[in-house]
């Protein structure tokens, strides 16, 4: 053989060695439009999509040590995973590809997994340790535990609950009711309009740009971690803004900003507002900063 | 030694227990790697916080051998004269008359003594639910009790600022409501730590 054909076929066998040492399965099985389906892969990648389809396709692949492929379910219920897996292997893990229906409810169990789902509009649960969890989409409703791990959302969800450690939280888009709490973790709220929001952290920065309805509420609780909210010109808000030992600097359109040095400011910004009505947006420290601006982009 | 090797053996580096060849390992890594020896502060801060939880609550004596011989009926014969049990009388009015106006008059915070018992109260289910997470922990896996324990150290630290202030300032509410929310934090969190698993 000449050389640089056995060259080509050697790193051929290389390259090819890893995937050939990996499994790969495929299932399909039928489901209501509803169904609720749970999906437990601990290590490696799982992939959740919505289609418009009553049925749920499965492909797995599996690494050498990485555990086998569970699953099965029709009419309402499905269950599917990866079983075996041993926490401690180092490399990739498994990786899990699922389609469902989009109305479906969804629960997904990753311990260090990277959890991506998109497409979904029933209900999603992500119940994870330290890995990296993204949605995109619109769920109603869409809950996410971890203690560690990032979470990022993008997109029009309805309820959006949101609890990490010090993993970084960024929610973008959502309008209706968000719920975030971290202890380490930054976590960053863009919304042009949002209904309800609560955020809290213990040291973790919270930023939010974002548009409050006029009926709507903001609240913001941390104990050192700083609070920084870029809100647009129209807003029509109350505030109360407090802290124990940090600071309160606000720089709103037509709205004095707080004397330096106050621990406290209640002050209304806005027709409604002034009149007793409009949002409410609450800030409580116990030494983080509190900084109140105008966003300069608007929103 | 790598940092993952390094938090492996933490456990057994801060009780002692660790062989003395890991541990010149171990402080080798220590004494160039700032993240792994924040994590052996984590760990004892963690682990003396646990060292301090008793393992069951329970009485300490049995409390019904104390308490049965007093409902059994008993018959005693009146050896004192009565006019001595009236002047007893008087005085025991007297007196309880006197501590009740001395205590209604005395300047008392009522909102810290309410808050220390609502304080307690919390206390107290932290303390119950450490429990549970002290059972739990050691079936987890080493990075992930350490991921807690960093996590319940920062929370611990924000929940001893709080009370501090509180000492300083008894009478401020806003105080209050940051000691309150630090300990229900605290127990959100430790609910969570307790109900993971093996796998995780």
């Amino acid at each position: 053989m000449p050389v640089i054909g056995l060259r080509s076929f050697l790193l051929v066998l290389i390259v090819a060695g890893p995937a050939a040492a990996q499994r790969k399965q495929a299932k399909t099985f039928s489901v209501a439009p509803d169904v609720a389906v749970r999906i437990h892969n601990l290590v490696g990648v799982t992939r959740v999509t919505g289609w418009d389809r009553d049925s749920i396709a499965v492909v797995a692949t599996i690494p050498p040590g990485g555990g086998s492929f569970f699953g099965g379910g029709a009419g309402r219920f499905a269950k599917l995973g990866i079983e075996g897996q041993d926490p401690s292997l180092t490399g990739p893990g498994s990786e899990l590809d699922v389609r469902v229906p989009r109305g479906a409810r969804v629960w997904i169990k990753g311990g260090s997994a990277t959890v991506e789902v998109a497409g979904l509009g029933g209900e999603v649960e992500v119940s994870s340790v330290t890995g990296l969890v993204q949605l995109e989409g619109s769920p109603r409703v869409l809950t996410v535990e971890s203690i560690d791990g990032d979470v990022t959302i993008i997109g029009a969800a309805t309820v959006v609950r949101v609890q990490t450690g010090a993993g970084v939280v960024k929610v973008t888009g959502a309008r209706g009711d968000i719920t975030v709490t971290t202890v380490q973790g930054p976590v960053t709220i863009e919304s042009d309009q949002l209904l309800s929001a609560r955020i809290e952290s213990v040291s973790g920065r919270v930023e939010v740009r974002a548009g409050i309805s006029l009926d709507g509420l903001l609240e913001v609780t941390t104990h050192d971690g700083d609070a920084l909210l870029l809100l647009p010109a129209s807003t029509d808000a109350r505030f109360d803004l407090s802290t124990v030992k940090g600071t309160i600097a606000t720089k709103l359109a037509g709205q004095p900003p707080v004397p330096a040095g106050e621990r406290s400011a209640r002050f209304a910004v806005g027709k409604k507002a002034g009149a007793g009505r409009g949002a409410e947006i609450t800030v409580r420290t116990f030494s983080g900063g509190i900084r109140i601006d105008s966003n300069p982009k608007g929103n | 030694m790598t940092c993952d090797a390094v938090r492996d053996h933490l456990d057994r580096y801060q009780t002692g227990v660790l062989d003395p060849a890991d541990r010149d390992l171990v402080d080798i890594h220590l004494a160039g790697c700032a993240d792994c020896r924040a994590d052996l502060e984590s760990t004892r801060f963690v682990a003396g916080q646990l060292g301090s939880l008793r393992r069951e609550i329970a009485p300490s004596v049995d409390l019904w051998a104390g308490i049965a011989p007093r409902l059994t009926p008993q018959v005693r014969r009146l050896s004192v004269p009565i006019w001595r049990l009236a002047a007893a009388a008087v005085l025991l009015i007297a007196a309880s008359s006197a501590v009740t106006v001395a205590l209604i008059r005395r300047p008392r915070p009522e909102v810290t003594a309410g808050f220390a018992s609502t304080e307690a109260r919390y206390e107290q289910a932290a303390f119950e639910v450490a429990g549970l997470y002290q059972r739990a922990r050691d079936s987890l896996a080493p990075e992930t009790r350490l991921v807690l324990e960093r996590n319940l150290a920062v929370i611990e630290r924000a929940l001893g600022e709080a009370r501090a202030a509180l000492r300083t300032e008894p009478a401020n509410r806003a105080i209050e409501a940051m000691v309150v929310a630090a300990y229900q934090r605290k127990i959100a969190f430790l609910e969570r730590a307790a109900s993971l698993d093996r796998d995780s």
